[in-house]
């Protein structure tokens, strides 16, 4: 049988899927944001009972998790913390960003969290029997746990103030934009993200960030793309700001929008050099099985030209039925 | 735990698909489901939907996702092989009457199941294998899944199959098959038959029922064609459409020509949709009433479209009639000689030994 468990992948996670494991008989963890991901799990069938473990499940995983009514655990945490383990666990920042923030989209989807029983890692003052039994009476388990109780980590619930504090200044503006909207989220309000040029890559040179100047110079191209994190779903308005310099003015550019297929695009034709604002609606729905992806690309080779990515931003758009 | 069971669509994949199932459910208590369709994304989204513990797929034409999948994981897997002649003869005697359509499209399966042996985790199951000792068939299939089964079981799970009406072998041959098709057939899928059980493969016919003329492609073929009857760029005659496995060809194609086509020049080429036009061969109709034109050509693993062979004529308006009789195609490490006596050209449309052939 399947068991899921959604949500941000700090200590608490893991705290949460080593126990569920615990109280399994024969179980084994599967780790899967997508229906093919869990296929190639389950192939080799080396246990009678699997959980699988999503931080951001793909639009046709969720659809069919909510469709069957299985019972799952959401696994609700501070995002700073998570993004403090992970990057204690190895992982970059920028790498930890995208993990967190799709994260942060799974566990503020009302759906997701009316249908779920959420976990919260502040919760400091619930035992972990207690929690065991929360999860024990949900997901239908077998009433008497095997073995001993899992211990909970001491990063559970931890301060992560020191973590935040060795951050500098752009490190921590790039954080608060990408997450901070979904710490503040008021329902009254729409969502507002902030993308910085440093969660995109650029094509010419992959594993270096766009936050510099690109020399357009050479054959139609992609220029950048990023940040691929996932979007909760909704409609959204997107402004992303360029900064054109020189010949790239006499270029037409290509924005493209993608979730594993194309949701939007549109044609950039400056008019003059410097800051540019370009904006482009586009929907997140079930179809969406991939993280967002943005895209610049050159049309027609160029000789010379420079552009930059200074931000992109997306607001949820409300739309009046 | 998710299951895949592979084979051509018939009875006996049917049957094994069925004995799979069976032995899932006796392997956990809860309920196991079954579904017959072939991605890897639906796999997954079907067993979570269901809520079941194990799901066994049958499969009729896996995608190159699920078969990366199985190489990668080297994921235990049934592949169901039968004779597939025996197949189309069980199509026929079902009451379905288009054998030339039934004939293309299991020999497009038979490449891939031919590479699904050499996977890692496969289990082949043959009919014979079956129909020699099924309880150890079963127990066989029970072991490569992991299930312990005690051949009591076995012989119950068989009785249970034979209860629903399944069949693993009808007992139909190609004699059952029309005669006028079974040369089709046989040309077509008895390398195939072979090949399943271990032989190398041979030499693979395709006669002219698989083809279709440019002028009236409703229909095939039958006789003479005259060299103005072009269509869609001179070309008089297309098909099968036909995959082949990985690997280099020779496809020798046997034609006929009326005394009016003396001195014309027809042209002979390849194609896969992959690939491009993959040979090209061009032929002067000189003295004879006959030629074998051949093609060379090479198939790369993952660039295995069906292929078209095309006769095509050099210029508009030219004299003459022209007879297609078939095209052989051989594994290129094969040798094999091409001689043809034949006195009347439309004698081509007669022609039935691979080994006969105009000589130039």
């Amino acid at each position: 049988m399947l068991y899921f468990v959604i949500g941000l992948p700090g200590a608490f996670m893991r705290w949460c899927e080593n126990t569920v494991v615990r109280l399994l008989p024969d179980a084994k963890i599967l780790r899967a944001n997508n229906p093919a991901d869990v296929t190639r799990g389950l192939v080799c069938g080396d246990a009678t009972n699997t959980v699988v473990v999503t931080v951001h499940p793909s639009g046709r995983l969720r659809a069919a998790l909510l469709e069957s009514g299985h019972p799952f655990i959401v696994i609700s945490d501070d995002p700073r913390r998570v993004l403090a383990d992970i990057t204690a666990r190895g992982k970059c920042l920028i790498d930890a960003i995208r993990i967190v923030a799709s994260g942060c989209a799974t566990v503020s989807d009302s759906k997701i969290v009316s249908n779920g029983l959420v976990l919260s890692a502040d919760a400091v003052d619930i035992d972990v029997a207690h929690l065991e039994a929360m999860i024990v009476r949900h997901l239908q388990l077998p009433s008497k746990p095997i073995g001993m109780i899992v211990p909970r980590e001491a990063t559970i619930a931890s301060d992560f103030s020191h973590w935040w504090e060795e951050l500098d200044v752009g490190e921590r503006a790039l954080v608060g934009d990408a997450i901070g909207g979904y710490m503040v989220r008021d329902p009254q309000h729409p969502l507002r993200l902030v993308w910085r040029s440093a969660l995109f890559d650029v094509e010419d040179a992959p594993g270096s960030s766009a936050d510099r100047l690109i020399d357009i110079t050479g054959r139609a191209r992609r220029l950048f793309s990023g940040p691929r994190i996932v979007l909760p779903q909704a409609s959204w308005r997107l402004t992303l700001e360029l900064n054109l310099i020189g010949a790239s003015v006499e270029h037409t550019f290509l924005l493209e929008i993608s979730a594993g297929h194309l949701l939007a695009s549109r044609s950039i034709k400056p008019e003059r050099e410097g800051a540019m604002a370009i904006t482009l609606d586009f929907q997140v729905d079930d179809t969406a099985d991939h993280p967002v992806d943005i895209a610049i690309s050159l049309q027609k080779a160029a000789f010379d030209g420079l552009v930059a990515l200074k931000t992109v931003t997306l607001v949820e758009r409300r739309i009046e039925s | 735990m998710i299951c895949f069971s592979l084979g051509i669509p018939g009875k006996f994949s049917t049957w094994c698909a069925r004995l799979l199932f069976q032995v899932m459910e006796r392997s956990a208590p809860t309920v196991t489901s079954m579904v017959t369709t072939g991605a890897v994304d639906t796999a997954a989204l079907m067993l979570i939907r269901s809520n079941v513990s194990h799901l066994v797929m049958s499969v009729d034409e896996p995608d190159a996702e699920l078969l990366a999948l199985l190489i990668e994981t080297g994921a235990p897997f049934l592949l169901a092989l039968d004779d597939p002649r025996t197949v189309i003869a069980d199509y026929w005697t079902q009451g379905h009457t288009n054998v030339t359509s039934a004939t293309r499209c299991t020999a497009n399966l038979c490449p891939m199941l031919l590479n699904c042996r050499l996977l890692p985790g496969v289990l082949v199951l043959t009919a014979q294998e079956v129909l020699a000792n099924s309880t150890d068939a079963v127990l066989k299939l029970a072991r490569h899944f992991g299930v312990a089964l005690s051949p009591e079981e076995a012989g119950a799970i068989l009785s249970l199959l034979d209860r629903e009406g399944h069949v693993a072998h009808s007992g139909n041959g190609i004699d059952t098959i029309p005669t006028v098709a079974r040369r089709m057939v046989e040309g077509a899928l008895a390398s195939y038959a072979a090949a399943f059980t271990g032989a190398v493969l041979g030499e693979i016919m395709w006669t002219r029922e698989l083809f279709a003329a440019a002028n009236d492609p409703s229909g095939y073929p039958q006789g003479p064609i005259g060299l103005r009857d072009t269509h869609n760029g001179r070309c008089l005659i297309y098909g099968p459409y036909i995959r082949l496995p990985a690997g280099t060809w020779i496809a020798r194609v046997f034609i006929g020509f009326s005394s009016e086509a003396i001195g014309q020049t027809i042209y002979l080429d390849a194609y896969c949709k992959s690939s491009g036009q993959l040979a090209l061969s061009k032929l002067n109709l000189a003295r004879g009433d006959g030629l074998v034109g051949e093609l060379h050509f090479s198939l790369s693993e993952g660039k295995t479209d069906p292929i078209e062979i095309r006769i095509m004529v050099s210029r508009d308006s030219a004299p003459g009639q022209l007879t297609f009789s078939h095209a052989v195609l051989h594994p290129s490490i094969l040798g094999s000689a091409n001689k043809w006596q034949g006195d009347e050209f439309p004698a081509v449309l007669n022609s039935r030994s691979s080994s006969s052939g105009a000589t130039r």
